[in-house]
């Protein structure tokens, strides 16, 4: 069966079993009167006449209402309200306030004593919406009107402060319903303990502070001295006081004593700043990403607290530095040439820590490997002394040797590949070839030479 | 005293409303906390001259609401003594402040919303039962027993959370649309859609589990 089969059904089943119930008699309650200012005199009344020992002589004082009890064969419970005639003969007189709900639920009281400098007290329970719960003290008095829940929470704060030890009695009122309650503050404002506490006894703030608080004597001065700041203030009514001391040049990590003075005491606390200075940032940035030199190279830019290691490596080689400053350039030279035109990546990390790739591209190309050559000048010569200048290409470093039967030289290639030499052949017979012998290297080049007479 | 409505936008405006005074001064110099809720808005009274709604009586109100109200009642704490000690003394509540509750459009909403509050508590309805049994005792007989089968659902209704089971019993047992039941609980319409839902589901869970123990 559905749930809303099993509803329809259980709903007609209820409303069937209500449905004979006849009204029971109508309520003849006299308007109740409306009580502020009333009802907290009548209490007040009650309270006195409470005291004095004759309420129980005058119950009616306590009832502001009458309500309908149309059969008078109910039983009438003690200091009920007054009976008046039914005005309608099928009620059954059901209809009458609930008196007897606080008898078993009785009103309760949170707290009967306080050793606060502002004590309160607070009644809580249940009664019927519209109620009036009145409470009525020598030291101040609330009321309130039950809301549509039926509970209420009173809430009676003592002004001007009751003297310190004294018992006084409390009348609470609920309806009609009258109740004696007792409190007794025991705040005294000329018996407060001196005490200090302190609240951090450390910082880590740059602006560094400490807390005081704890009771005194009103009126008391209180002092806080240290060698990097003091501060006083006064005990206030309540009998508290706090105090904020601010410290200027804090020296870090070194403790040093706080003297909290009230009147004859002396308090000493400890004190240290633990500040420690935010780290720098760190940034990375790649001063160059090509380059087109013979011995190319890469450099990096790196912001950072002294002491960061920083790890920048490629396929063609690797540097770690430790920087020494907040601010540093690292350069990497490569160690064997990269490949000409070829991006490849560079890894920098930062304390072991990969902090980024970056690119970069070699533009410089090799050049091919000079050819060993020599070549002659002349060939043949008519000046005296005669000679001949030889040249050619080899590696730069090589050395060339010439040589004759009249005559020879040696030299070596420069750095650009290039040798010259000029060789005299002194003694030369004239008109008669002879042979010149070029050596560069291992190479070995002749030639023909002749003096012409 | 002579009293006249404010509106601009009706020529009837000049014309005193001699006998409807009462009306518009009382509504006026109560702005009560459950008058807001249990009263139209404001914004749909200042469409023109208020349809002025004479005070109803109290026994007429009584007489037509007991047994609605008993049955709520007795949905909500399960027991046959207390239901009717709640009605009654919600209807208490009422009469002493009739002239207020009187001024609702809805006076019925606020004595079920008394109503609702008061029977939710098991504390407060064993109370009542020890009271009403002291004070009723002469009585020969109090509301019949419900079959078993019904009765066991609404003591799965009063198993839910509190105000699940509220919203239930008004959609069930009085056929309340979710306004209505929003009113009377002084909460919002989606919170009742989401507790009827919340409570719907549970209260379906339970009950078939209790088929299958059977």
């Amino acid at each position: 069966m559905s749930l809303e089969s099993r509803a329809a059904r259980a709903s007609r089943s209820l409303r069937r079993t209500v449905s004979d119930l006849a009204p029971v008699g109508m309520p003849a309650v006299v308007r109740r009167q409306r009580l502020s200012t009333f009802a907290s005199l009548a209490a007040a009344a009650a309270m006195v006449l409470v005291f004095a020992g004759i309420a129980s002589a005058m119950p009616s004082f306590f009832e502001p209402e009458q309500v309908a009890a149309t059969d008078p064969s109910l039983p009438e419970p003690d200091g009920s309200p007054t009976v008046i005639e039914p005005d309608d003969q099928e009620s059954n007189g059901e209809l009458v306030e609930m008196e007897q709900n606080f008898d078993v639920v009785p009103v309760r009281q949170m707290v009967s004593e306080s050793d606060l400098p502002s004590p309160w007290t607070k009644f809580y329970g249940d009664a019927l919406p519209g109620t009036t719960v009145i409470a009525v003290s020598d030291w101040g008095s609330a009321d309130l009107v039950v809301d549509e829940r039926g509970e209420f929470s009173l809430k009676l704060e003592f002004e001007p402060l009751p003297p310190a030890g004294l018992e006084f009695p409390i009348l609470l009122t609920v309806g009609s319903a009258a109740y004696e309650f007792h409190f007794t503050s025991l705040w005294d404002p000329g018996n407060v303990d001196i005490t200090a506490h302190q609240l951090y006894g450390i910082s880590d703030d740059i602006e560094a502070y400490e807390k005081f608080f704890g009771t005194a004597p009103p009126g008391l001065v209180i002092s806080a001295e240290s060698p990097y700041g003091s501060a006083t203030t006064t005990s206030g009514d309540s009998g508290k006081w706090n105090l904020k001391l601010w410290f200027d040049d804090l020296p870090i990590g070194e403790p040093f004593d706080v003297i909290v003075r009230i009147a004859d005491e002396v308090f000493t606390f400890g004190f240290v700043s633990v500040y420690e200075p935010p780290p720098l940032p760190i940034s990375v940035s790649q001063a160059n990403s090509t380059s087109d030199s013979s011995s190319p190279w890469v450099k990096f830019i790196v912001d950072g607290p002294v002491g960061t290691v920083v790890d920048i490596s490629s396929s063609y080689g690797s540097v770690s530095r430790t920087m020494t400053g907040t601010n540093e350039y690292v350069k990497l030279w490569f160690s064997s040439l990269p490949p000409a035109g070829v991006e490849f990546p560079v890894t920098v990390k930062i304390d072991g820590e990969v902090w980024g790739t970056y690119a970069f591209t070699s533009w410089y190309e090799e050049p091919a490997p000079i050819a060993k050559t020599a070549n002659s000048t002349y060939g043949s010569c008519s000046e005296d002394p005669p000679y001949d200048v030889y040249y050619g290409t080899a590696p730069a470093g090589t050395n060339v040797d010439i040589a004759s039967a009249y005559g020879s030289g040696a030299t070596t290639a420069d750095g650009s590949g290039n040798w010259s030499k000029q060789v005299f052949f002194a003694g030369a017979p004239l008109n008669e070839v002879f042979t010149v012998t070029v050596t560069v290297g291992a190479e070995v080049f002749t030639f023909d030479m002749v003096v012409i007479g | 005293m002579d009293f006249r409505f404010e509106s601009q936008d009706s020529e009837e405006t000049d014309k005193p409303f001699i006998g409807f005074e009462r009306v518009t001064f009382e509504m006026t110099l109560q702005p009560k906390r459950e008058r807001r809720s249990m009263v139209r808005s404001d914004t749909e009274r200042a469409r023109g001259p208020r349809p002025v709604r004479a005070v109803p009586d109290f026994e007429s109100f009584y007489r037509g609401e007991y047994r609605a109200v008993v049955g709520l009642a007795y949905a909500l704490s399960g027991s046959r003594i207390a239901a009717e000690d709640i009605t009654q003394d919600a209807f208490l509540a009422a009469h002493k402040e009739w002239d207020r509750v009187a001024s609702y459009d809805r006076p019925e909403a606020w004595v079920r919303r008394v109503v609702s509050n008061l029977s939710v508590s098991f504390m407060r309805t064993k109370t009542r039962e020890a009271g009403a049994i002291i004070r009723l005792k002469s009585r020969d007989a109090y509301l019949p027993v419900m079959p078993e089968e019904d009765a066991h659902f609404w003591k799965a209704v009063r198993g839910l959370p509190r105000r699940q089971a509220q919203v239930i019993a008004l959609h069930y047992l009085e056929d309340r649309p979710v306004a209505d039941i929003a009113l009377i609980l002084g909460c919002a319409e989606n919170t009742v859609k989401v507790h009827l839902h919340k409570g719907r589901q549970r209260l379906a869970r339970k009950l078939d589990e209790r088929e299958e123990r059977s």
